[in-house]
């Protein structure tokens, strides 16, 4: 045992005084995990870059115009400009600076009208290529014109003006039936009443208006719930990105090893190694010790930045463990496989990383796997990239169980094993 | 005791060795000297246990397998590549190939020491390998292979492609070796350093040991005749005497025993104004014995 273990450390040694090595497999996962990290915090609204650029112009300038406008800044999802013409609205959209623009076409205000109203005038630019965004702003104005619209209801003020003036609408409407207008001179006649003398807090309820805290009651009752989590913490995005980077870790720390194989071989250092009263699986012992090791500093690095600095936080930490240990097995196995791809360094830095990409790309780590096609998804679980990034995501943010991490560590523990064995008869035939 | 017989080893289609068969005494070195491709390297990968002979038989100090680990212990092997760790200091390689052969401890650094003073690189002990020059990495690969104080030493062309100071170095140190004691197999294509190391020394080509004795004996066996040049100052009188054809002032001819034909010359009438005499080396015993030079 202490020969394997001296020729590990003599491994690690190697690493960590090969600077570009040392980059791929820390340096390069970092800034994936940091990169991807701050976009997508950016997109769950928790910085300015998630929010949708977008100008308004007021043709209108009614108190309905400019309550529309306030209201629309409210929204978290956009960042408004009130300060362009329509041209240069159009003009940055164009170029893409702008995701739309909406215009608030004269009328806007008279459109809540009773009688003389029709549907608000907005006109919309976007850009043709941002649908999925055109969508979302749809949806935000419709909501917007409908907070609009029930200000105008919780302001008793303003419902008694405009009751009013509907009254005297359909008094002097000539053209309107004699009966149709006692029905609606009742009707507003009652409605008068009942503004002027319902409970004030009981009309702010119904209206959504008058809480304390001022701010409105959403139009549906939809709450968002964080169906993976079982604790109610605020996740952090990075706890998506660090499971990745540090597959990416632990693919570099293969591909690394697999061409130090062989180095070795190439330049004569295995040769000797054979030389020693050492059996060769000790050697290979010692070259898969190595790469363990590695591979489970490349995790507890790169999640011990992510917890200490970005907000990373383990559910399961048994399971962590389990998911460390079983991964960094995982990639031993694949290494000794790649090594014996190829007799030249060239060969086996070439077809290792073909192979590890595909792995990478088929099992998420490149894209979440949730955004490809099933059948994509499907052909990933061939990947141990997907595993690992399941069993990773599991024991940190998925809360999973030791007995839901068994289907991925196992499968991990397999390739592992049998990539070890196969890598290591292969070489063994190789050398012979 | 190293005794290997008959031992045969083919590639594919090239008998890389073919039926090999010597015996090297305690305290000797010998010398397997050939072109590249004679099959040394093969014959000393046969005897370090790292190639299995198709046929014939290795016994190393009573041992008859070589790839045991404890026959292994008491092997010194310098490979013919520079199997060193460039990222690694001088100092770390020896300390790392040391600790291969089981040493730990104070023992370790004692050897290690001594190791790295032996090669002349104690200086240097601290700087990464990558930063020596080619006679220093290969005066650290024989330490590496020095390092376990082996009894029996396998050098794989040590001087290769090193320059003629750093060879200096490497030939005392094998002759310190040699005062101490140790079993040395030594193979080179350079006729001089077989000449100036060997005890004894086997002439291979082809996978075939062609010759064997000692260089002494080997050149008396197959080098032939001394080539002497002699250009006199004028004319000799007397030309019954010359032992070749007189050309000019000159004369040309070949003497299994130089000196006594010299003095028979002397008898001439003439005096000599140039003397060449030019005597077989193991140069000429390969040329005699292939129809081929060293380096060809």
């Amino acid at each position: 045992m202490r020969a394997i273990w001296t020729l590990a450390i003599k491994d690690l040694r190697l690493l960590t005084r090969d600077r570009f090595g040392m980059f791929w497999v820390l340096g390069f996962p970092l800034l994936f995990a940091l990169f991807f990290g701050f976009i997508y915090r950016g997109m769950s609204g928790g910085g300015d870059t998630g929010k949708m650029p977008v100008a308004i112009i007021d043709q209108d300038h009614t108190p309905d115009a400019q309550a529309f406008t306030e209201r629309l800044a409210e929204s978290k999802a956009i960042d408004l400009r009130t300060d362009l013409s329509i041209e240069q609205a159009q003009d940055l959209v164009r170029r893409g600076k702008l995701t739309a623009y909406v215009v608030i076409e004269p009328g806007f205000g008279s459109s809540w009208d009773m009688f003389t109203g029709g549907a608000a005038p907005l006109q919309v630019g976007r850009d043709p290529t941002r649908q999925a965004e055109a969508a979302y702003l749809q949806g935000i104005l419709m909501e917007t014109c409908f907070r609009v619209l029930r200000d105008r209801v919780a302001d008793r003020e303003r419902m008694h003006r405009d009751i009013r003036a509907w009254s005297e609408d359909v008094s002097g409407n000539e053209n309107m039936n004699p009966v149709q207008q006692v029905v609606f001179t009742t009707f507003l006649t009652a409605l008068d009443q009942f503004v002027g003398t319902v409970d004030a807090d009981l009309y702010g309820r119904g209206t959504g208006a008058g809480s304390d805290t001022g701010a409105a009651t959403p139009l549906a009752g939809i709450k968002e719930v964080a169906v993976a989590r079982k604790s109610q913490r605020e996740f952090s995005p990075f706890e998506i990105t660090f499971p990745s980077a540090v597959l990416w870790g632990l693919i570099a720390c293969t591909a690394t090893f697999a061409m130090s194989i062989v180095q070795e071989r190439v330049g004569g250092t295995f040769h000797r190694l054979r030389l020693a009263p050492i059996a060769r699986g000790q050697i290979v012992a010692g070259k898969g010790l190595a790469c363990f090791l590695a591979g489970l500093g490349v995790v507890v690095v790169l999640l011990g930045i992510g917890v200490l600095a970005f907000g990373v936080r383990v559910q399961n930490a048994p399971g962590l463990v389990a998911a460390a240990v079983c991964t960094a097995l995982a990639f031993t196995g694949l290494m000794m496989v790649f090594s014996v791809l190829g007799k030249t360094e060239n060969a086996v830095a070439g077809a290792g990383w073909a192979a590890l990409m595909v792995f990478a790309m088929l099992g998420g780590g490149m894209i979440p796997q949730v955004f490809m096609p099933r059948w994509m998804q499907t052909a990933g679980s061939i990947s141990p990239v997907k595993w690992g990034i399941l069993a990773f995501e599991g024991a940190i943010w998925r809360s999973f169980s030791l007995s839901e991490l068994l289907l991925p560590c196992g499968i991990l523990t397999a390739v592992g094993v049998v990539g070890y064995l196969a890598g290591t008869a292969i070489l063994a035939r190789q050398d012979a | 005791m190293i005794r290997i017989t008959n031992l045969r080893k083919s590639f594919g289609s090239l008998l890389a060795v073919d039926g090999v068969s010597f015996e090297i005494p305690p305290g000797e070195t010998f010398g397997l000297l050939g072109p590249n491709g004679a099959g040394k390297t093969t014959t000393i990968n046969m005897l370090a246990g790292l190639l299995r002979p198709e046929a014939g038989s290795i016994e190393i100090n009573g041992a008859a397998d070589p790839g045991r680990a404890e026959v292994r212990r008491g092997l010194g092997v310098a490979p013919q590549a520079l199997s060193l760790y460039g990222e690694l200091t001088g100092q770390e390689n020896v300390a790392f190939f040391g600790r291969m052969y089981g040493l730990a401890g104070e023992r370790l650094k004692e050897r290690v020491d001594w190791a790295l003073d032996f090669a002349g690189l104690t200086s240097r002990r601290k700087d990464r390998v990558r930063t020596y020059s080619g006679g220093m990495q290969r005066r650290l690969n024989l330490a590496c292979a020095l390092v376990h104080d082996p009894e029996t030493i396998f050098l794989d062309e040590p001087t290769a492609g090193v320059d003629p100071q750093s060879r200096n170095f490497i030939f005392e140190n094998i002759e310190a070796l040699k005062a101490r004691g140790r079993t040395i197999l030594y193979t080179t294509h350079y006729m001089e350093e077989a000449q100036r190391l060997c005890d004894r020394v086997a002439i291979m080509d082809h996978g075939r040991v062609l010759a064997l004795d000692t260089v002494p004996g080997l050149i008396a066996a197959h080098g032939g005749s001394s080539v002497v040049e002699v250009e006199f100052d004028r004319p000799p009188a007397d030309t019954s005497a010359l032992p070749g054809k007189l050309e000019g002032t000159r004369v040309r001819f070949e003497a299994k025993e130089p000196l006594p034909a010299l003095a028979r010359l002397g008898t001439c009438g003439a005096g000599f104004l140039h003397l060449q005499v030019q005597q077989p080396d193991l140069e000429t015993v390969f040329l005699a014995l292939t129809g081929r030079r060293l380096r060809d």
